[in-house]
């Protein structure tokens, strides 16, 4: 009987304790028609390409997130400020950037501000299949 | 039948159950090195064309590798050390069986080549029928093993308990349509960190044995901690989606705010409150001074991982190893000599243990560093990227270490596979 009080009152402590339970469901960002997204993506795409890589100018860059990279392959410039929308294509994915991770799923756009100075890589964080570990992007 | 021969014959039953339980224990390391050395020949030109599934061998293998030296290994040795003390034999008896037929059936599907690798993390799986059904065998050998009185694990077993509850959770909340990669990697998230609490719970018992040291208020105060940490789980799944980020990442944080208190409060129960400290010089106490270091730094390493990077391989290995050490120390300087088949000299276990423990401290070393440098885990070859000299030299260190971790484990395995199966 009291291994079980000591149970129960250990329990509500360390739950109280433990901040894992007490945060927000993470956003999936904002709802988009993925098929015309795909759409705006490839022909951004082809706008900026520019030899291997696509080179936008400042401002919004449309990114897909599919098995097993990042698409397509920019290249920023560090003294410019972005915005990088992504989607999901094909399944779930994540991207984890200066600490903070967002989960990628098709249909939802989920927005990265690149400012000046950022040298920041894009890198799968949720399991996606045998060429996970490949999935990053590195746009300098 | 008299009381005594009737003691008698529980106590055969027991040692025969040991036995066995050990058997399977060390024989699904040998296996796993045997697909260890399938991995190399995976990558070799010519060769790999030979193998079941041709080079896809690669993956197939890794994933049972895992399966076999991780799940396997430490759930029969879990098994063991309740068949050590439980007052009935034949659920455990049973369970042995169940579990060698699992283990049998994992084998048989990845030597067919069938199902494809997933490479989730905790339980890796070759997505076929079979494969689950093998694992659904060993998980229920263990649990028939474990939940039985008299085992004196009733904390560990009741964390084995959330864990399979935490899996069974997610197979069912979890849609059968979702993309396969990402509904295998959530099905086994929730259950595989419960399953930490289980590995950490058959450390702390491994101490506790290795110490001579007997239960007090503050070990069993550790293991009702230890319990009652796995337990949270239960809030995690009532409150979030297991689909969503916000149900991996508590899971991720069960583990830093529950898990470090209750190995470091039994470590301090050994060490300051039994009235009989290790003798650091003996077998026991040299394997338990070198598991507490090699699982104190994984710990450690634990509160300092990247992203995708290959410090997170080196803290489950520098944990492993410290777990290893122990169970390595266990059956050379416990339970060996309980079934009556003791190894003879010190003088090579002595090696065997500081070959594995200094091997698995390296290649955690290496491991850690080489992700400082930015080093993604999971890759071979030209993937990692080995661009600088620092980057070679630590991934050189990874291999070196491993290599002496193998040449100690090799060492385990054939010595305790000859005391277990030797006539005497």
């Amino acid at each position: 009987m009291i291994r079980l009080v000591v149970a129960t009152l250990a329990f509500l402590a360390l739950v109280a304790w433990w901040p894992g339970w007490r945060g927000p469901e993470q956003p999936l960002g904002e709802a988009v028609d993925a098929a015309g997204f795909v759409a705006r993506t490839e022909s951004f795409a082809a706008r900026y390409q520019a030899g291997e890589r696509v080179e936008p100018p400042p401002g919004d860059v449309p990114l897909l997130a599919r098995k097993f990279e990042f698409w397509p392959d920019v290249k920023l410039n560090p003294q410019a400020r972005y915005r990088l929308r992504v989607m999901a294509q094909d399944g779930v994915h994540s991207v984890a950037v200066n600490g903070t991770e967002m989960l990628l799923v098709p249909g939802y756009v989920q927005d990265i501000e690149v400012v000046p100075g950022d040298q920041i890589e894009l890198r799968c964080n949720e399991y996606c299949g045998l060429g996970h570990n490949r999935m990053r992007l590195r746009p300098y | 039948m008299s009381a005594k021969s009737m003691h008698m014959q529980q106590n055969h039953f027991r040692m025969l159950e040991l036995r066995l339980w050990l058997l399977l224990a060390v024989a699904a390391l040998a296996v796993a090195g045997g697909l260890a050395l399938g991995l190399a020949l995976a990558r070799t030109p010519v060769v790999q064309d030979y193998l079941p599934s041709g080079p896809a061998f690669f993956h197939k293998a890794l994933v049972t590798h895992v399966v076999f030296s991780f799940q396997v290994w430490l759930l029969a040795m879990l098994a063991a050390l309740a068949a050590d003390t439980a007052r009935l034999s034949w659920p455990g008896l049973a369970g042995v069986g169940l579990c060698a037929g699992g283990g049998l059936l994992m084998l048989a599907v990845t030597l067919a080549g069938w199902g494809e690798a997933s490479l989730n993390n905790y339980v890796p799986v070759l997505d076929h029928p079979l494969y689950f059904a093998g694992l659904a065998l060993v998980g229920a050998g263990v649990a028939a093993a474990l939940w039985r009185p008299g085992t004196g694990l009733a904390a560990v077993g009741w964390c084995y308990a959330v864990a399979l509850g935490c899996f069974a959770l997610a197979a069912w909340r979890l849609p059968a349509d979702l993309d396969p990669a990402f509904r295998l990697e959530r099905l086994f998230w929730g259950g595989g960190h419960v399953l930490q609490f289980v590995n950490t719970g058959l450390v702390m018992v491994a101490w506790q044995r290795l110490s001579g040291h007997q239960p007090t208020r503050l070990s069993r105060l550790a293991f009702t901690l230890l319990a009652v940490g796995a337990s949270s789980a239960v809030v995690v799944e009532l409150r979030f989606d297991p689909q969503g980020l916000a149900w991996r990442q508590a899971y991720t944080d069960l583990l830093w705010f529950m898990l470090p208190l209750p190995p470091l409060l039994l470590a301090a129960d050994v060490l300051v409150s039994s009235g009989r400290r290790p003798d650091w010089r003996s077998l026991a106490g040299g394997a338990l001074g070198a598991s507490w270091l090699v699982f104190a730094l994984g710990g450690g390493a634990g509160f300092a991982l990247g992203a995708g990077d290959t410090r997170t391989p080196s803290h489950y290995h520098a944990m492993i190893g410290g777990v290893n050490v122990a169970l390595m120390g266990l059956v050379i300087c416990v339970l060996l000599p309980r079934l009556g088949r003791p190894i003879l000299s010190p003088r090579l276990p002595r090696w065997q243990i500081g070959l594995y423990g200094g091997g698995q401290l390296l290649h955690a070393l290496g491991f850690y560093l080489a992700g400082l440098a930015g080093v993604a885990r999971k890759t071979a070859g030209a993937e990692q990227g080995l661009d600088s000299v620092f980057k070679l030299v630590s991934m050189g260190v990874v291999g070196l270490g491993g290599a002496v971790a193998v040449l100690g484990g090799v060492l385990f395995v054939g010595q305790v596979l000859a005391r277990l199966v030797r006539h005497d």
